[in-house]
């Protein structure tokens, strides 16, 4: 229970700043959408091009890696690493924490969009999306973004500082879209998390209406909670070894 | 009674808390069944180790000059020879108070008659403790 | 397990790179004692400590502390719910106050004593409402020392626990030092400050260059340490002393000083077949052994 209190408190301060930064770009987005795109699109359309197919999702994406960042590493930085060591606790049981409470964290960030797209676009007197529709996109971001946080965590346990991880998470990302490029792994789509996390091209979506025609891709998100379940305990196993 | 211990004296700590309850009670300042503080107490006040004091009153115990009770504290015992021997340490006291006065008068002052001695009783000790 | 031992290490070695911080340590520190760490800065006591507490693992050689391995994780763990430590940095999580994070500590240990809480916390005048980010850097060792003595572990270590303390403060510490010892527990220290060390320590470990070099008890060390200063109304004579107990000869116009470390009594009674003109005997200080047994190493 401490060790949870713990983790809020020390990631309290980023969730809050991404909170606030997300609502507010997400409320600019929606009041203010773009003009070429609403010439060339539905309003439905533009919405879920500048949300969650566009920099809401991208903004989302570096929100979480950079929640999993942190940890002992940072710790040593602020020299409190001796204190928390010498507790009668398994280390590994900190990346636990660290991780329920990030997975919480990001989860609200992911509700995000469920709350204020419909809010705004009703004002519009064009409702998009319907709650149902739009809790489909937040399972769609917190699976997906559970995976880019526990892809930070797992950097903060070997990059040290605050700056050069966040660096090398941003790079790491960079990395990975052009790993992506790639031409033979276009038969992989799934493998795409930003496509997964938009529905972009996806068989369950429709971009032409902008909504859930099927089932979430639950093999997916199975597959993907569970990579992120593996390198969350490999990030416990790396602590539970290291030297400090 | 007041302890006044110097962890830079070439003695152990212990041996120096012997040495004050020993001349205490040579020189009256502790009388038959007086009580010392326990040994959690008096390390504490002294700010020594534990140690330090349940070695000391070990050895006064073994010289049957502390009775040791337990959970009551500790209590001095004062024989008959030990009350002849107050009354020749005061006459050595005397003593010694002239030959200071001597040497003072001879222009020696305090430090180096501290010295002198210090030199005089290190030397005879060593030579004591010689098989 | 070595009965009577509350830390035990045999030939433990840290090594980064070419550089052995600690250097086939063999660590002895008797229960219920006070053991002094000494050395100078580098010298490798702080890293020895995070080995003895899991933090660091040793590149070679082994460690018990309280009958278990430091080696091993669980072993460990377990060993820190009877150990009781202050490090050196002293920093805390400066989010939390005083109250939330000793509510926080508190939650970890089963030998968590409230009433010791309560009078530390008072005695210390450290104000509960308070972040640890807004207090100086004395309140914040206290807060510190409070965390470790509120419990009744069997096992303090504190690595430099007076650090930035004013002298009233290092008065309380060490008068907590003495009460924790008195109902049982075992207080392994490192401190530069060598009149608390002299005062209170029931042994000294003298480390330098991550070898240990001197593990004495202090009541030895005040017994038998002797500096016996030979002067002469000629050249002092060119002499080997090979005697064991020997720590030093130096020669200073007319005069000769040796640093025996036992034995001062043969080389007393050796010395005077030299003929001086007169020998001085006099005690030995800790500040003195320590500054003495270091230059050697060097």
């Amino acid at each position: 229970m401490m060790l949870l209190y713990k983790a809020w408190r020390e990631s309290r301060l980023g969730f809050v700043l991404s909170l606030t930064a997300l609502a507010a770009i997400c409320t600019l987005f929606c009041l203010f959408p773009r003009g070429d795109l609403q010439h060339k699109y539905t309003f439905t359309q533009t919405m879920y091009l500048v949300t969650y197919a566009g920099v809401l999702r991208n903004i989302f994406i570096v929100l979480t890696l950079l929640l999993g960042l942190g940890g002992f590493l940072r710790e040593r930085s602020y020299g409190t690493l001796a204190y928390t060591l010498a507790l009668p606790v398994r280390r590994s049981r900190f990346i636990a924490a660290r991780a329920v409470v990030g997975f919480a964290e990001l989860s609200a960030l992911a509700l995000i969009p469920a709350v204020l797209v419909p809010m705004f676009s009703r004002w519009s007197h064009q409702p998009y999306p319907s709650i149902p529709q739009a809790l489909h996109f937040s399972v769609l971001w917190m699976v997906c973004g559970t995976m880019f946080f526990a892809f930070g965590l797992l950097l903060s346990t070997f990059v040290p500082g605050d700056y050069p991880a966040a660096a090398t998470c941003l790079i790491s990302l960079f990395a990975y879209l052009m790993v992506l490029e790639f031409a033979p792994l276009e038969k992989f789509p799934s493998l795409d998390l930003f496509n997964v996390i938009a529905a972009w091209h996806m068989p369950y979506f429709s971009g032409r209406d902008t909504c859930f025609v099927t089932y979430l891709p639950w093999r997916t998100l199975s597959v993907i909670t569970l990579l992120a379940v593996i390198t969350i305990s490999v990030a416990g196993q790396i602590v539970e070894r290291q030297d400090f | 009674m007041i302890f006044k211990l110097n962890p830079s004296a070439g003695q152990p700590l212990y041996s120096q808390v012997v040495q004050q309850v020993r001349h205490a009670m040579e020189t009256g300042i502790l009388c038959d069944g007086d009580a010392l503080p326990g040994i959690r107490t008096l390390a504490e006040e002294l700010v020594v180790s534990p140690n330090t004091i349940a070695k000391a009153y070990s050895e006064l115990e073994h010289a049957g000059l502390l009775e040791l009770r337990h959970g009551s504290g500790a209590y001095v015992i004062v024989k008959r020879r030990l009350k002849s021997r107050a009354e020749r340490t005061r006459a050595a006291q005397v003593r010694v108070q002239a030959l200071v006065e001597s040497l003072h008068a001879d222009g020696f002052s305090g430090e180096e008659i501290q010295r002198m001695f210090a030199a005089e009783l290190f030397y005879d000790a060593s030579l004591e403790r010689k098989p | 397990m070595t009965d009577g031992l509350a830390i035990e290490t045999h030939e433990l070695t840290k090594q980064y790179g070419n550089n052995r911080v600690v250097n086939q340590l063999d660590l002895r520190v008797p229960e219920r004692q006070i053991t002094a760490f000494l050395g100078r800065n580098g010298a490798g006591k702080s890293t020895t400590i995070k080995m003895l507490l899991g933090i660091t693992s040793p590149t070679s050689g082994t460690g018990l502390v309280l009958g278990k391995k430091i080696q091993d994780a669980a072993q460990s763990r377990d060993l820190r719910r009877e150990v009781a430590f202050v490090a050196e940095d002293k920093q805390l999580y400066s989010y939390l106050t005083v109250e939330q994070l000793v509510r926080f500590t508190r939650s970890f240990y089963a030998d968590w004593r409230t009433d010791a809480e309560a009078r530390l916390l008072k005695q210390f005048q450290l104000p509960t409402g308070c972040k640890v980010k807004a207090l100086s850097k004395g309140m914040r060792t206290k807060l510190a020392l409070l965390l470790a003595l509120s419990r009744q572990p069997r096992l303090l270590i504190l690595d430099e626990p007076s650090e930035g303390l004013d002298p009233v403060s290092i008065e309380e510490l060490l008068h907590e030092i003495v009460g924790a010892v008195a109902v049982g527990a075992t207080v392994f220290f490192s401190s530069h400050q060598i009149s608390e060390v002299e005062r209170i320590a029931d042994r000294v470990c003298i480390i330098d260059h991550g070898r240990l070099l001197v593990d004495i008890s202090l009541d030895e060390m005040r017994r038998e340490y002797r500096r016996i200063t030979l002067s002469f109304d000629v050249a002092p004579p060119e002499i080997r002393l090979a005697l064991p107990g020997i720590q030093q000869v130096r020669t200073s116009g007319r005069q000769m000083t040796l640093l025996a470390r036992e034995n001062a009594d043969a080389v007393i009674e050796l010395t005077r077949d030299l003929h001086p003109v007169s020998v001085e005997v006099s005690p030995v200080a800790l500040r003195e052994v320590f500054l003495e047994t270091v230059k050697e190493a060097q």
